[in-house]
Parts: structure tokens; sequence; C-alpha cells
């Protein structure tokens, strides 16, 4: 694994983001994606818990996701440009495993949110749905800060 | 050149405090993170329900989403103060950092005409998303920008 993550360091792509003004960018866009995701699933979140609009409209509700799952989709593609820079580093860190853990956690809440949202309104979310948006939210926020610790720790 | 209001922000509480605790700047920054989620997630909702891209969502819950965004923008007001505090010089001379602030001072602007003027809704609506997207893309531009 290490040696393929080396090669792949080294590789012309690589290479490219990692010492060009690839890099930047692939941050932009990944701030960018993670703004979105986040964003619109945390509106979402706190509609079920009762703290934002008491109504979601299955069509706005539609749109919301699509625009969270295009969020997801970009932060991904410039998260996997931006791991192949130093792969070894990342694939061996626990910040950078902590903040999957918790990203896919939190998409696996968002789907089974949104399922539920398609056939219940909000307003008459039970305990269980709350649970899953509170847990929610506690995954986003740790995928984050757990972001953010990575420039800091290993 | 030396600017004394900087030097005063850098040795208040506020600057030794952040500097202190080594832990601090990453968990600042982190919430800053965290707030620029909220306040993201409230103006996209808002304006691209007005704009139409976001269907069905009736007008008047909008007001509902607006909390959100205060919250996210007293957050990373909040937070943003403290992270300056601790090296004022650092962000006060940075190109990026300028340009993000104005860029701040835009969006609250155009948020406020639209609060006066309803009538050009969606254009108060377009001109807020790109305010926003251009504050994120200069954030995270910050550290690769040469001080000035």
């Amino acid at each position: 694994m290490s040696e393929f993550l080396n090669s792949l360091a080294a590789s012309p792509i690589g290479v490219w983001v990692g010492e060009s003004s690839g890099y930047p960018l692939l941050l932009v866009l990944h701030s960018i994606g993670l703004a979105l995701l986040v964003g619109m699933l945390v509106v979402i979140d706190l509609c079920v818990l009762g703290l934002g609009a008491p109504a979601m409209p299955p069509g706005a509700l539609r749109n919301i996701m699509r625009i969270s799952w295009s969020g997801l989709l970009l932060a991904v593609l410039s998260g996997s440009l931006l791991f192949v820079v130093d792969g070894n580093k990342y694939y061996y860190s626990f910040t950078f495993r902590l903040k999957l853990t918790c990203i896919v956690l939190g998409a696996w809440l968002a789907i089974a949110l949104s399922r539920h949202l398609r056939q219940s309104p909000v307003r008459s979310a039970g305990a269980a749905v709350r649970i899953a948006a509170a847990a929610s939210l506690l995954c986003w926020l740790g995928a984050i800060m757990a972001g953010r610790l990575m420039a800091y720790v290993n | 050149m030396q600017y004394p209001l900087l030097d005063w922000i850098r040795d208040s509480w506020a600057g030794e405090f952040v500097r202190g605790v080594f832990w601090m700047s990453p968990l600042l920054e982190g919430l800053h993170f965290v707030g620029m989620a909220l306040l993201a997630g409230g103006v996209c909702i808002v304006d691209l329900s007005v704009l139409g891209v976001v269907r069905d969502m009736p007008v008047k819950r909008l007001g509902g989403f607006l909390p959100w965004s205060l919250a996210g923008f007293g957050i990373n007001l909040l937070t943003g103060l403290l992270l300056f505090a601790a090296a004022p010089a650092a962000f006060a001379f940075n190109r990026a950092f300028q340009f993000k602030m104005l860029c701040i001072l835009l969006a609250g602007a155009n948020a406020l005409w639209f609060l006066i003027d309803t009538k050009r809704a969606k254009l108060t609506s377009a001109l807020s998303l790109v305010f926003w997207l251009i504050v994120i893309v200069c954030a995270r531009l910050i550290p690769f920008v040469p001080n000035d």
C-alpha cells in the first residue's frame, strides 16, 4: 500500500496537484463542495429537530438533497486529487480516518432521513427521526473539526 | 511599516489568549468552518428558492432559515475576531483577506438593499450567492497569497 501511494504521489497527476496552482484550486473546490453538502444537510436536520422552518415540501427536499449530493461529489473528487499528493500521510492518519468515518456515517444518516422525509412531513417527526437528525449534525461537526485538525496533527 | 492599532490588537487579552492555548487556533478555525456551513446553508436555501432552483418552497417560510444564517455569521464574526487578534499583521496585509472582508461588506449591503427594496429579489439573491462564493474562495486562498 505504501509503495502504491508513493507511486501515486510521484505520478503526473500527483506532481501537478502538489506543485502547481492546482493545490489551492482543489482546496477551493473542496471547501465549496463541503459548504453545499453540509450546509444543506444541516438545514434539513434543524428542520427535523423543529428548530428551522416548520415545513419541508417534498419537491424542495428533492432539490435540496440533489444540491447536497453534488456538493458531496465535488468534495470527493477534489478530495481524491488532494489525497494523491501525500497518500501515505493521509492513509495512515488518525484524523483523516476519523473524518472519513464521520462522512460515511453522516451520508448514511442523510440517506435514511431523506427517505423518511419523502413519506412523512417534517412536523410529525418522531423521536427516532429526531435522534437521527441530531446524530447527523454531530457527524458533520466531527467531519469538519477532524478535517481542520488534519492540518495540525496526524 | 508599524501600525499601533494592529500591535494593540495583537497584544490584547484576546490575542494572548488564542496564542496561549496551543489547540485554540485549530478549534476556532474548525468552528469558523461550522459557522460557514450554517451561513452557507441558510443563504443557499433562501437564494436558491427565490431563484427557483429549489422548487416548492413557500416564500413565507423562507424567513425561518434566516436565524441560522445569522447564527453562522455570528459564530464566524466571533471566531474571526479571535483568530485575527492572534496574528493581526498576517491577515491585515493579506490581499485575499482584504478582498474577503470587502465581499462580506458587499454581501451585507446587498442584504440590506433587499430589506429596503424587495422588488429585485432575483437580482439580490443572485448577487448574494456570488458574494458569498467569492468570500469562500478568498478565505481558502489566504495562506497562498503573499502578504504585502
